[in-house]
């Protein structure tokens, strides 16, 4: 393997493992829907702020 | 109010709120599926399930709530002096334009002897100060607005000529209406929501014989930019001047108060009759007997 084409690899797994941690560390992508919430639809209630 | 106190209780709303500026959009968003009910003025939701839309009343979202304000140096004392004089109204579709047809009935005259204006209640207070209308009526807080000083510490110009309780005992303005397909696969959701209500007045008014500390609670924390994005002075002034002006309290769907609304209804000829009460409400959320109690709850967490 040459020392570019080893850089290029390094690169690429390195911006990988930077995203992958950005997605579950800030976005929470892989992380478990709280208990109660899996199925649950929303309920919107619409109202005007007038009585 | 139940949103907020769920949150505070649970930890999360199961209901979402979504705030309008008006409501054709409303009534837009709940036709297309984008709003599994909503609080709507009660002819429109009448006037709706009368055109063949699938929504059904279930609950009330307060009683009274409404003034009509004229300027505090008009010559106007009593309803009968209102003769000739321009009135704005926020729809035909309000009760509060069905009220202007009871209190001038009840005083032998006719919606025709005043000048009648709709406008969006947010240039009411506005068009009273200029003098450009003699008598302005819609929901609070808006009406209220006009009384108070406002934050240039310019002074209140509107006077109460009128509230609903003094012309219409407990007095309906919105209603919660629910999509038809909602009531049939998620009764379980429509019940909680109905029962939150319910619980919610019952919380309000648990203590208004004894300081009103609840109603003052409210006006803070509904009056943040989540909810109605208000001055809270303006709602606590709304919640306890005086403490009837608007109510939360008797709310389920009965059928002598829609009667009655009917009748004015087909008078401002915005409803038919075509569909009788239990054509466009649904009341089994408020069984005979049910008793709730007020939620437990005295502060943020």
């Amino acid at each position: 393997m040459t020392f570019g084409r080893a850089v290029l690899i390094g690169a690429v797994a390195w911006v990988s493992l930077i995203t992958g941690l950005h997605a579950a560390l800030n976005w929470g992508v892989f992380d478990s829907p709280p208990a109660g919430r899996e199925a649950r639809a929303p309920f919107r209630v619409g109202y005007l702020p007038v009585t | 109010m139940t949103h907020f106190i769920d949150e505070q209780m649970m930890g999360e709303g199961m209901f979402e709120p979504v705030r309008f500026s008006g409501f054709p959009p409303i009534v837009d968003s709940m036709l297309s599926g984008n709003l599994e009910a909503t609080f709507i003025l009660a002819p429109l939701a009448m006037s709706l399930a009368e055109r063949g839309k699938p929504i059904k009343v279930v609950y009330l979202g307060h009683r009274d709530g409404t003034a009509l304000m004229v300027h505090k140096d008009s010559k106007i004392e009593r309803i009968g002096d209102l003769k000739g004089k321009k009135i704005a109204f926020p729809s035909r579709y309000s009760n509060q334009y069905l009220i202007l047809f009871k209190a001038l009935d009840e005083r032998g005259m006719s919606i025709d002897d005043i000048q009648t204006v709709e406008m969006p209640p947010p240039q009411m207070p506005a068009a009273l100060a200029a003098r450009g209308v003699d008598g302005i009526i819609a929901g609070e807080p808006i009406m209220a607005k006009t009384q108070l000083e406002d934050e240039k510490g310019n002074p209140g110009y509107g006077r109460v000529l009128f509230l609903t309780n003094q012309v219409w005992p407990e007095f309906i303005s919105c209603v919660l209406a629910v999509r038809q397909d909602v009531i049939d696969t998620r009764r379980d959701d429509v019940q909680r929501l109905v029962d939150g209500i319910a619980r919610s007045g019952l919380w309000l008014d648990s203590d208004k014989d004894t300081g009103m500390r609840h109603r003052m609670m409210a006006a803070d924390f509904v009056s943040g930019p989540n909810y109605y994005n208000y001055d809270p002075k303006l709602l606590r002034f709304v919640l306890s001047t005086p403490i009837d002006r608007v109510k939360y309290t008797n709310l389920t769907v009965q059928r002598e108060n829609f009667e009655e609304i009917e009748k004015y209804a087909k008078k401002a000829g915005v409803f038919q009759g075509k569909v009788k009460f239990e054509g466009y409400t649904d009341t089994t959320f408020v069984p005979t007997g049910r008793a709730l109690k007020p939620w437990e709850w005295e502060g943020k967490k």
